[in-house]
């Protein structure tokens, strides 16, 4: 990956993640989450810490200039969850649609990579599919290819 | 006088640092809810038979 990126600091179980935009709106704190769900199903979480009232809020859109860091940043954050749970199946859901569509964004602008390590479905009005860029998706799923040297 | 081209520096690796006294998040509200809705989605379409190892999935 070739992008400027945040350093980020990450809890002993690897769950929680933290880094700083940093920007016009100073510096922010966000914070990505991974949860296990079921087995090694682990469901992907992203917000900002709403310092004031010490909770996360993930509808907020920050403007701090540096949306290609942010998301470079959580893409490394995701990298190295999956290098640490190289079984894991990781589902992510934007909180509203412009999160999604972040996402989206997230996943287009590291296709090439993405593709050649991950398989990736989005979830439609009918269910999974394999994903197609351009389309709009409810949710995504994603984990490391089969037989690669992981 | 000659002039070297300028060359596009890669940027650095980001530091990784593990913080032991990180902030428990686990209660947040808003992490929790997008677990409930998580387990929903989960619930209500499964997951691909080509995601899972052996097509099942062990709740």
């Amino acid at each position: 990956m070739h992008l400027e990126r945040y350093d980020f600091e990450k809890d002993p179980e690897n769950l929680h993640y933290e880094f700083f935009s940093i920007g016009p709106k100073g510096k922010i704190k966000k914070v990505v989450e991974f949860r296990r769900m079921y087995s090694h199903i682990y469901n992907l979480a992203f917000g900002d810490w709403y310092y004031l009232e010490k909770r996360i809020d993930d509808t907020i859109i920050t403007n701090n200039n540096d949306r290609d860091k942010v998301l470079a940043t959580v893409a490394n954050v995701v990298i190295s969850f999956m290098k640490d749970h190289p079984k894991a199946i990781l589902l992510a859901e934007g909180s509203t649609q412009s999160r999604n569509r972040l996402y989206r964004m997230g996943i287009a602008k590291f296709w090439g990579e993405i593709i050649q390590h991950y398989d990736i479905n989005g979830l439609t009005d009918c269910g999974w599919e394999y994903y197609q860029k351009g389309r709009n998706y409810e949710a995504f799923l994603l984990k490391l290819k089969l037989n690669l040297n992981h | 006088m000659a002039t070297s081209k300028s060359r596009k520096k890669k940027p650095r690796e980001p530091k990784i640092t593990i913080n032991r006294n990180m902030t428990d998040y686990s209660n947040d509200p808003v992490f929790v809810k997008k677990a409930e809705r998580a387990k929903e989605i989960i619930d209500k379409w499964g997951i691909p038979d080509h995601f899972l190892d052996k097509g099942k999935l062990d709740k």
